[in-house]
């Protein structure tokens, strides 16, 4: 994170505690080091200012601690972060005094020690003018105003610091003996080592995170191969382009159905058109369906040519429109020919159970609803003899209509046709 | 009523003959393939008929046979050009509006309907086809589908099929094959199914008996329309009637038609003919009136019987229902005897593939290819990369996965490039494969590149969204490593423990990032149709946290389970041959259900773990809910969906419930005791595989090694049961030292290491704690026993 000349740098600055006053120092740092590196400079120097076998001469100490007071000297001094670990340096125990009272000072925000370079504050220092107030008053006096941390994150919150110092080092080797320090010029013990060295190791290889305790993610599993995922080939079919044969075709046959069909609409056909109709659809199959009749056409064709219309409707078994053609079917007006129709598709074709329900519902209240008498007393023997023939030939079940076609005998018990389906009806009960 | 070409002058009639004799001879030249004189013929036709549609259609036809069909782009223009030339907006519209609204008013609108009707068609009398645009469609569809737009292909079918009746036979029975041939790579099975069942009923009868080629079955309606099954002793059809009534009676004595009938007579005629039970007889079997046809595109029907068979195995094998393939497989055998079919032989192979009875498979492949061009080699290869898959041996599957690529690339360099090769190649299918088995063999790169590929084909399905997400995740797993840095030199060294956050200098692929990851797995959930999506990813965990809609969109244009658009039965009723299917569908349909589970369990942990990787906690822990809300979530995944919603909570500040995700695994008093989160059933459960069927096994005697599972598959999936008691413990650890119970964290990571000795995270909160315990040695030791750490003197670390 930090390179090698920046940490070269900022040694030296630290090294300049010992001869320029700490105010050059800190214009040094702001105008030769980038302020994008700051931060990171900040974390190495707690570092450093933290560890126990110090790192740090006292005069780099001061300037650390004067860098680390200045870093947020442009805003706010609540919202420094390294507020809390200044306090707490002033007012540790082990803390030197002259470093608890430059500490006090840069808190106070006195700017006069900063004139003096760290060496003659240090030499100038006399402990009998410094009181040092408790921890507890000066957490009062600084950190109350101190904004609470703003939230990092639960883990990293509990970091402490990756550096450690090697518990492996040679036996025998004295920490606080000078010993073991690099003597110019003199062959270095086993042990010994440079304290410089270190330092600027450590300035460059610190990074922001600390250690904190890691939350083990496992890895979600990769779905297993499914059945049938693996994609299995079999050869296809070739398929090629088709040549038209609708080109220059002969239409004429299909047009004269049509023509016949329109007519078929307004009036009865001649037998010759009927046969002639009936023999076209025979040979094309697929005719019906270009002889221009839609569902609503259907009960002008019924009406007036009822075999055509059993015909066309068979030959439209197979249509997704069939049942269209079906539902008016059974709701136009009832009448002879339409019950033709329906009686000659229910013995020909399978016609959907709910259709020939409603016929039948249709039928009954036609029979209600007629006036005349004498029609009435027709239409009723119609239905009767309709209804007991499709019980005959179990086409429709009674006892899906059993209630209201009771009913219907009753109502009309004073016709013959009437009673006979009525006792057809107990005979199947 | 259109201008129909009714010889209504002595000239038209000369003209209409003329051409239509030209016509002919155009349809023989072009038949005999002489595409040059086709070409003269034809032309001169246009020069009688200028602009006619058909004609400019068969010219197109011919000239793109003749140079092999090396713009297939530009041919679809043309077609789709004349097509839409020759339809007509009117008409058919009108019907459809009027079927609406026929639907709309119910029972008692009919009257109604009528006057509207009336007011719609007013003079416009009949609508006539004339311009039948059924050719060119079909055609258009056929170039769609040899350019493997398979999606638009299947469609325009679907339309096509969608009104399938009024098209001429031999053009009808193309629609279907091809149709067939769609669903089929797109997994339609149902539409298949329903094809399969038109084609049945259209034809089955008639297909069996007859032994010709080429003759249309021209009653297949009567035939079909007879209750002859169904109803008993129908008085209708006495043997004899149908014997005496070749022609129409509509001149027979008793016959209602007869015009001369006055209304009262009508009326008594019918009461008697009712009273009668009604024996009057409509059914008219049509005298073969077979017209006979030499025209070779057209599909006789025997061949059409075996294909319908074999595509009827197809399906069954494809539902799994392998008891019956095998049952309708060997009628099948039975039927093409003599005649060599590939397609036979493959499906007969793919079944004993299905059954895990892999060399019987591998046998058949053989026998298949070589009797078969090298049009098939490719698929060849492609099937027995299939098994080498299955086998395990990833090795030997690549070889054959590469070979069926190559030879598909080969066949695409020759020049000119004819269309059947086009199609041939079927390199976009094993794309998929070959993808499957690189991610399989831990290659994400190339694994990401073959699925890229196959997308133009499985873009539906949310698999390979999946899939493609699982290449980035496996790619993003690359470093994870502890490093140790020594600093300094005798009593002064020092040691910098660091932490990967080395993944992200990676410049990484965007089509392997963590983010393109994500966006997959939102496309498999949408097209799962994840109730969730919706619902719970929005749902805030708290309403103080800022959670910004999620970046699914509402489901546009549904999708059901299986990946498929929801579909429209055509025709009413299934024929009873096709009950077989239907439940061998229903019961796959099931089968895809729970399929659809797995991997929808498998998208949201996934999804959660991208979030977490990516730092959006609130995401996460809206996925890691939406999967612990699964119905009947393998338990398995319910580890994953708690650890990662309580990681989520930890990010988010919110010990308390992270620990309740933690806590439900905690047993007794002691919070360190906690049992395993899952069983190794609950692990088996996803990598069960078909055993091979005991009869096959029996007569094979020595069941062969081959078939046994692969090594090393059954450990290598996920952590295990025990692995995953130490995650756990050491993410309770993880809480308890950052909450400060270091007594309990260093307990609860103690027992982790014990279990996953080698986990970095876990060495590192091992450490943590030993540090502010003041354990420096252990932790250093424990630094030192892990393989993930590595020690870096200081001026490598510089670098």
């Amino acid at each position: 994170m930090i390179g090698k000349p920046a940490t070269a740098l900022l040694y030296s600055l630290l090294k300049d505690g010992e001869k320029r006053p700490i105010e050059e120092i800190i214009t040094d740092f702001s105008s030769k080091i980038p302020r994008s590196m700051h931060l990171g400079i900040c974390s190495a120097l707690v570092i450093l200012l933290e560890d126990t076998p110090k790192f740090l001469k006292p005069t780099e100490r001061l300037v650390a601690f004067a860098l680390l007071h200045h870093a947020y000297s442009s805003l706010q001094s609540s919202t420094n972060p390294y507020l809390s670990l200044l306090v707490n340096a002033a007012s540790n125990e082990k803390t030197e005094h002259p470093e608890k009272s430059f500490i006090l000072h840069l808190l106070g925000g006195t700017k006069e020690v900063l004139k003096l370079s760290a060496a003659d504050y240090v030499n100038k220092f006399d402990p009998s003018s410094h009181s040092f107030p408790p921890l507890d008053q000066l957490q009062k006096q600084y950190l109350d105003k101190a904004q609470p941390e703003l939230f990092n994150c639960f883990f990293k919150d509990a970091a402490i610091k990756n550096v450690i110092p090697d518990p492996d080092i040679p036996r025998g080797c004295d920490f606080n003996s000078h010993e073991f320090d690099l003597q110019p010029g003199v062959k270095p013990k086993i042990g010994s080592g440079d304290r410089e060295e270190t330092l600027m190791g450590l300035i460059q290889s610190s990074s922001l995170e600390g250690l904190h305790p890691h939350w083990t993610r496992p890895r979600p599993p990769r779905l297993p191969v499914l059945e049938g995922e693996l994609v299995w080939v079999n050869p296809d079919n070739s398929h090629e382009p088709l040549w038209d044969l609708g080109m220059c075709a002969d239409t004429s046959r299909g047009a004269a159905v049509r023509e016949l069909i329109v007519k078929a609409l307004k009036g009865p056909l001649l037998p010759t058109q009927q046969e002639q109709v009936l023999l076209e659809l025979t040979s094309d199959p697929k005719l019906v369906y270009h002889c221009g009749l839609t569902p609503r056409k259907l009960p002008e064709l019924v009406e007036n040519n009822p075999l055509i219309a059993v015909e066309v409707l068979i030959k439209l078994m197979n249509s997704p429109e069939i049942s269209e053609y079906f539902m008016v079917l059974v709701n136009m007006d009832m009448s002879l020919h339409s019950m033709e129709v329906v009686n000659r598709l229910t013995t020909a074709v399978e016609l959907p159970t709910e259709f020939v329900h409603m016929y039948i519902t249709n039928c009954i209240s036609s029979c209600e609803n007629i006036k005349d008498k004498y029609m009435q007393n027709r239409l009723v023997r119609l239905v009767c003899v309709f209804l007991q023939s499709l019980i005959r030939n179990k086409i429709i079940n009674v006892q899906d209509l059993f209630i209201e076609v009771q009913a219907f005998c009753i109502e009309f018990s004073r016709i013959r046709e009437a009673a006979g389906l009525f006792r057809l009806l107990k005979t199947l009960e | 009523m259109e201008s129909l070409p009714v010889a209504s002058s002595a000239s038209d009639a000369d003209l209409i003959s003329v051409t239509q004799s030209l016509a002919k001879e155009a349809h023989v030249l072009f038949q005999l393939g002489k595409y040059g004189d086709c070409l003269k013929v034809l032309n001169q036709i246009l020069d009688k008929k200028a602009e006619d549609p058909k004609v400019l259609h068969n010219i197109a036809i011919v000239e793109n046979f003749q140079d092999g069909f090396s713009n297939p782009k530009r041919f679809l223009e043309t077609l789709d050009s004349l097509k839409k030339r020759s339809e007509r907006p009117s008409g058919e519209v009108n019907v459809e509006v009027l079927d609406n609204r026929i639907k709309s008013m119910g029972n008692n609108g009919v009257n109604a309907v009528a006057n509207i009707a009336s007011n719609i068609n007013n003079s416009q009398g009949i609508a006539t086809d004339d311009f039948d645009v059924s050719v060119a469609t079909f055609n258009i569809a056929v170039i769609l589908y040899h350019l493997h737009e398979y999606g638009k292909c299947f469609s325009i079918l679907e339309r096509l099929y969608q009104n399938i009746q009024p098209i001429d036979e031999r053009v009808a029975r193309h629609v279907c094959l091809l149709l067939l041939d769609v669903s089929f790579v797109c997994h339609h099975v149902s539409r298949a199914a329903d094809v399969i069942g038109y084609l049945e009923r259209i034809g089955g009868n008639n297909l069996v008996s007859q032994g010709d080629s080429g003759n249309i079955p021209l009653q297949q309606l009567t035939t079909l329309v007879t209750k002859s099954t169904s109803t008993p002793s129908n008085v209708m059809l006495s043997s004899d009637s149908i014997n005496s009534d070749q022609i129409v009676n509509t001149n027979g004595p008793e016959s209602p038609l007869s015009r001369t009938l006055s209304e009262e007579t009508l009326y008594e005629s019918l009461i008697s003919t009712l009273d009668v039970s009604g024996a009057q007889n409509l059914t008219r079997p049509s005298n073969d009136l077979s017209k006979t046809q030499t025209d070779e595109s057209f599909i006789s029907s025997p061949d059409l019987r075996l294909k319908v068979h074999l595509y009827k195995v197809w399906i069954l094998i494809l539902t799994r229902n392998l008891k019956a393939a095998k049952r309708e497989v060997k009628m099948a055998m039975n039927i093409a005897r003599g005649k060599d079919y590939s397609l036979a032989l493959f499906l007969k192979s793919q079944l004993e593939y299905a059954r895990n009875n892999h060399r019987k498979a591998i046998k058949l492949l053989m026998a298949s290819v070589s009797q078969t061009e090298a049009g098939t080699s490719a698929l060849y290869y492609n099937n027995l990369g299939c098994i080498y898959y299955q086998l395990g041996k990833y090795q030997t599957s690549a070889v054959f996965f590469s070979k069926a690529l190559g030879s598909s690339s080969s066949q695409r360099k020759e020049k000119p490039m004819k269309l059947l090769s086009v199609s041939h190649d079927k390199s976009v299918l094993f794309a998929y494969n070959c993808g499957l088995l690189y991610l399989a063999s831990r290659k994400p790169v190339l694994a990401v590149r073959c699925f890229q590929q196959a997308g133009s084909v499985f873009l539906k399905r949310s698999l390979l969204w999946l899939r493609i997400a699982e290449c980035c995740i496996m790619f993003s797993e690359m470093n994870a490593d502890i490093d140790v840095k020594v600093i300094g030199r005798g009593k002064w060294r020092q040691l910098v423990i660091e932490c990967w956050n080395s993944r992200n200098l990676v410049q990484v692929d965007p089509n392997l990032s963590l983010m393109f990851a994500k966006s997959c797995l939102l496309n498999a959930l949408h097209l799962l149709d994840c109730p969730y999506e919706n619902l719970n990813l929005n749902l805030n965990p708290d309403p103080n946290l800022n959670t910004h809609g999620s970046n699914i969109k509402p489901g546009q244009g549904q999708v059901n389970s299986n990946g498929e658009a929801k579909e429209t039965k055509v025709g009413n009723s299934i024929g009873n041959s096709n009950l077989l299917l239907q439940s061998s569908i229903n019961e796959y349909e099931g089968l895809c259900g729970k399929e659809n589970q797995m991997i929808l369990q498998a998208v949201l942990a996934d999804l959660a773990f991208v979030y977490l990787e990516l730092g959006n906690a609130v995401k996460a822990l809206a996925a890691a809910r939406c999967l612990l809300r699964v119905p009947q979530c393998s338990r398995v995944y319910v580890f994953l969906g708690n650890i990662y919603a309580a990681e989520a909570y930890c990010l988010l500040n919110q010990p308390k419930q992270a620990s309740e995700h933690l806590s439900s695994y905690i047993s007794g008093q002691n919070s360190n005791n906690t049992g395993l989160p899952y069983s190794q059933e609950d692990c088996d459960i996803w990598q069960t595989r078909r055993s091979v069927d005991l009869d096959e096994a029996n007569s094979n005697n020595a069941p062969s090694i081959d078939q046994s599972l692969p090594q090393g598959r059954s450990d290598s999936w996920f952590l295990k049961p025990e692995e995953a008691r130490g995650v756990l413990l050491a993410d309770m650890a993880a809480i308890a030292a950052a909450e400060g119970d270091i007594e309990r964290a260093h307990e609860a990571v103690t027992l982790a290491l014990s279990l996953i000795p080698n986990k970095p995270e876990v060495v590192l909160t091992a450490t943590y704690i030993d540090l502010v315990l003041g354990n420096t040695r252990d932790a250093v030791l424990k630094l030192k026993q892990c393989s993930h750490v590595r020690f870096l003197p200081a001026t490598l670390a510089e670098k």
